[in-house]
């Protein structure tokens, strides 16, 4: 397939929650093997759009597009098959099982050689983990938990990460950690859909940036371009347009 | 059975019933209190009447009896059976001690229940959901062990029990009189529950059960407002007590520990009911216990062997007698599992209350706009 | 020391284990307080004990009490081992099929109507009742009554302690087979549940589905089996402290069977075990049903013996509901939560606090 070819695609998409409609009219396209980062104020909507790429919020209209196939009301669990892995922002870990525990589980339906080849694999992109193999998760720091669950997700070789607001109640010098991870995890060659609630540091570690205000994309182009804007502070207030 | 003590009987369970269920509703439905030992609160009007009220009427009686009184109000405990039978020969002569031993019951119940329920929601205020369940109901059956082998507060032998005094005696028909007694007291629980439910603490309560973070937002004592609810819902079960130990189910015999702490009777039928009747809903737990009573219990406690007798489960093995027993409690079980099944809030479910009535927004919104158009 | 006193406790402590242990997992799987539990022994021993009797009149074996000469002393075999397998295996049979109606019967299909925490504990005292009123019709059936009768056992006052296996030592040592079995089977639960929990990948996989069910989904766990595993291992359980309840009736606070003893009266003990444990803890719950089980009966009898007056006795049940007020009034997460230090921690099973 043409790496230039989008890997996922939103048509004209109206979405929420049940009866309240939080996003109207969004077309958006992943690209392939790059870090895109959803930014926006509380409450605009970029969550739920993260979400909607992985089904778990109602689409009214329009049409979600996962490698050309329409996948539009196609149950989570199925995406989930279809290579597409999700990072919930709290509660994305076991923490009552060890670091080992957690990713084996993660790889239950592989091989044992397959299992151990792709737990190497996440051990050397984040040591840290390789040294709190046999720690209960738990007893970890939340930027370690946050690694923890990139590494879960690795088990299962996704072809697309969607990571929602990874760095929520996170100190500064840990959530800058963790989004340094997350550049780890795209320079593995992995594909990733970020939402972050810190303007500056997401669009910084991002190439493509989405400006999503009151459930509308107001940006979509190139991230440095969106973090050069003079005006971004009042687009991000949804006072211009 | 005559008709008459069958209509008795029924009308007794209704108000027994009703007011019991009331009590748990303000805690369990109206505070989100789990009470599951809500027998315990019962029980407290049960030992009133056949611990502290049989011995203002030995006291009374002591005289005729050639006894001091002090001996008479020991004797209570010590000789129970024989002390009470020669009372209550004695008690039907003496009308304003009969009247003054069922006022004494009622507020006694009421104060002491609802010093019970005080006590119990220590516990409620630092306890949340089911745990708190498991705790009541621990609490209750460790109050029923204690109660059933401490001499002092229901006599020698737990199967056995105190004698009720015989305060319906005076009227010349106790059955009759007892069950009107037990009516008034329905109604007046009845009308105060419905007060209750519509007054500010009734929102409070109600407030505290759907969002205590709110609730305590604006500035409401969350400790407070369920220590209200245990009080007064213990206080109403008391009561239950009470009406239980002057009706014509006891008619003048014992309570005993072992009946009067039954968390099968006491506590799981309340629950039922409130359930069957919606919670939180005092129409609701009315309805319910006239349905039970009227159409169901009465009949099936009364009638429940000639129905095992003309289903013929003699032929089928089975003993017609323990038949008939199983009935109520298939009966109880197969209530529970329809309503959650079918009807999850009851028969009337709670309505969101109106704070404002619509006739009142009407006017103001008239008002408002006759002002702008001025 | 007492030796019967202490065999006796141990086998009421057992019984407390096994439900206490049940009652837990349940309790971490479908997030409800089963006020049904102990009554699925009751099935479970009625189930046994009429089978173990239709063996017997099948085979047209008699008790026996003649001791037999063994290395461990004179035993006392009344029945041919048959009859005892056939005990304990009717009764984890039915213990399970009764945890199984309640669990797809009532339970789940209520959750899927979105049944809170409330509807489901009634569900439970609802499905209590009327597992009650099958017993009362069940055993006063006139064939019920009739095989039970022909080996000595009365229906509704069930019992088979007379039919245990005993052992005289040569020291004059009584000891009871319910004494080994509850030993031997409190000992191999705890092992085979360690095993399964941690050394398995099924154990990892309940132990994460109990954790984090949307997380376990996501990951492809099928978290239903799960929770379906856990009702069979407490029906099993529940089925087994069935057959110690029928074989060793007497010992401790074990009335005698009917359709409501003595599931009525260990009730509150075994949700005692269950919270002393610490509720989520499996392991917890297993130790919080055996200190139940002797501190119940210890306790008052130290307290007997100490203050001359055995009235005390009576009161030995009050102690457990004192366990616990005092458990979830002042260290809710019971043993589990008392116990620092990593390796206890993990021992346990201990609820993580997240941030």
């Amino acid at each position: 397939m043409d790496s230039q070819e989008p890997i996922m695609k939103l048509e004209n998409v109206n979405a929420g929650y049940e009866k309240l409609q939080t996003l109207f009219d969004i077309s958006l396209e992943i690209p392939r093997g790059k870090i895109t980062v959803i930014v926006g104020p509380n409450g605009a909507g970029k969550s739920t759009l993260l979400k909607t790429l992985f089904g778990l919020t109602t689409v009214y209209s329009g049409k979600v597009l996962f490698e050309g196939k329409d996948i539009t009301h196609m149950p989570p669990h199925e995406r989930a098959k279809l290579g597409m892995a999700f990072i919930f922002q709290l509660n994305n870990i076991f923490a009552n099982l060890t670091v080992i525990e957690n990713l084996k589980l993660a790889g239950h339906d592989l091989s044992k050689e397959e299992l151990e080849k792709r737990i190497e694999e996440v051990f050397e992109t984040f040591p840290r983990l390789r040294e709190r193999m046999h720690q209960k998760a738990g007893t970890m720091s939340g930027g370690e938990r946050q690694m923890l669950a990139m590494g879960i997700g690795m088990i299962r070789k996704p072809k697309l990460f969607l990571i929602d607001e990874p760095t929520a109640g996170l100190a500064p010098k840990i959530a800058k950690e963790v989004l340094a991870n997350v550049k780890k995890l795209n320079e593995q060659g992995y594909t990733v859909v970020l939402v972050e609630q810190n303007v500056k540091a997401g669009l910084e570690i991002g190439h493509k940036g989405v400006l999503v205000v009151s459930g509308r994309i107001v940006f979509d182009g190139p991230a440095e371009q969106l973090l050069a804007r003079k005006d971004l502070a009042k687009l991000y207030l949804g006072l211009a347009v | 059975m005559n008709v008459e003590v069958l209509l008795e009987e029924i009308i007794s369970f209704i108000g027994i019933y009703y007011i019991l269920t009331a009590g748990l509703n303000v805690k369990a439905g109206m505070t989100g209190i789990p009470d599951f030992g809500h027998a315990m609160f019962f029980a407290v009007g049960g030992i009133v009447v056949g611990n502290l009220s049989a011995r203002i009427a030995a006291a009374a009686a002591a005289s005729q009896l050639h006894v001091s009184a002090w001996q008479a109000v020991k004797m209570v405990i010590s000789n129970n059976t024989e002390l009470m039978a020669r009372v209550n020969e004695i008690l039907p002569h003496m009308p304003g001690v009969s009247i003054i031993i069922i006022l004494f019951s009622v507020i006694a119940a009421l104060i002491l229940g609802g010093l019970l329920g005080w006590l119990a929601s220590y516990p409620a205020l630092r306890l949340r959901g089911d745990y708190l369940a498991i705790m009541l109901l621990a609490a209750s059956e460790g109050t029923r062990i204690f109660a059933m082998y401490y001499k002092p507060l229901m006599g020698k032998t737990p199967t056995v029990g105190l004698t009720v005094p015989n305060a319906f005696g005076f009227t010349g028909n106790a059955g009759l009189w007892s069950t009107i007694f037990i009516l008034i007291l329905a109604l007046l629980v009845y009308i105060y529950a419905e007060r209750l439910y519509h007054s500010p603490s009734g929102r409070l309560f109600r407030a505290v059960r759907d969002d205590e973070a709110s609730a305590e937002a604006i500035g409401k004592d969350i400790a407070k407002v369920r220590r209200d609810a245990m009080i007064i819902g213990s206080a109403l079960a008391a009561l239950a007590g009470v009406a239980y130990s002057f009706s014509p189910w006891i008619a003048g015999s014992s309570v005993a520990a072992i009946s009067i702490f039954d968390r099968v009777l006491w506590t799981f039928w309340p629950w039922a009911l409130m359930i069957l009747g919606g919670m939180s809903s005092n129409k609701g737990a009315a309805l319910s216990s006239v349905i039970l009573g009227a159409l169901l219990i009465g009949p099936i406690r009364i009638y429940k062997n000639d129905i095992a007798a003309a289903l013929h489960v003699e032929s089928l093995g089975i003993d017609p007698g323990n038949f008939a027993n199983a009935l109520e409690y298939i009966l109880v079980a197969a209530l529970i599992i329809i309503v959650l099944f079918v009807k999850p809030k009851g028969l009337i479910p709670e309505y969101p209350s109106r704070t404002v009535s619509k006739d009142e927004v009407k006017a103001t919104i008239d008002k408002i706009a006759r002002e702008r158009a001025a | 020391m007492d030796w019967n006193l202490f065999t006796s406790t141990t086998i009421y402590a057992s019984v407390l284990a096994l439900l206490s242990l049940g009652i837990t997992l349940i309790y971490m799987t479908t997030k409800v307080f089963n006020f049904a539990h102990p009554r699925l022994s009751l099935v479970a021993a009625y189930a046994a004990a009429t089978l173990m009797a239709y063996y017997a009149e099948a085979t047209g074996a008699q008790p026996n009490l003649t001791p037999k000469h063994s290395f461990l002393g004179s035993l006392t075999v009344p029945f041919s081992w048959e009859f005892y397998a056939i005990g304990i295996l009717v009764s984890m049979v039915f213990g399970v099929i009764a945890a199984l109606v309640e669990y797809y019967a009532i339970l789940k299909p209520l959750q899927k109507r979105g049944a809170d925490y409330l509807m489901l504990m009634i569900a439970t005292l609802a499905y209590d009742f009327l597992l009650v009123a099958t017993l009362f019709i069940y055993n006063t059936h006139v064939d019920v009554r009739k095989v039970l009768a022909r080996i000595g056992v009365l229906s509704t006052k069930m019992s088979m302690a007379s039919y245990d296996v005993t052992v005289v030592t040569g020291g004059g040592v009584f000891i009871s087979g319910s004494f080994i079995f509850s030993v031997i089977l409190i000992v191999l639960l705890g092992l085979s549940l360690y095993i399964l929990l941690f050394k398995t990948t099924l154990g990892v996989k309940m132990r994460a589905s109990v954790e984090n069910p949307p997380l376990a989904e996501v990951l492809g766990i099928n978290v239903e089996r799960v929770y379906a595993i856990s009702w069979i291992i407490s029906g099993l359980t529940a089925g087994l402290a069935g057959y110690l309840m029928l074989m060793a009736a007497g010992a401790g606070n074990l009335k005698p069977i009917s359709a409501t003893s003595p599931a009525d009266e260990i009730v509150v003990s075994a949700f005692a075990g269950s919270i002393i444990g610490g509720v989520n803890s499996v392991f917890g719950s297993i130790v919080g049903g055996l200190l139940i089980g002797y501190i119940e009966l210890y306790i008052p009898n130290w307290l007997a013996i100490w203050t001359g007056n055995a009235e005390l006795f009576k009161y030995s049940k009050v102690i457990s509901m004192l366990a616990v007020a005092i458990t979830l009034l002042f260290a809710p997460e019971g043993l589990a939560g008392l116990l620092k230090g990593e390796r206890w921690k993990r021992f346990f099973g201990k609820k993580e606090e997240e941030g």
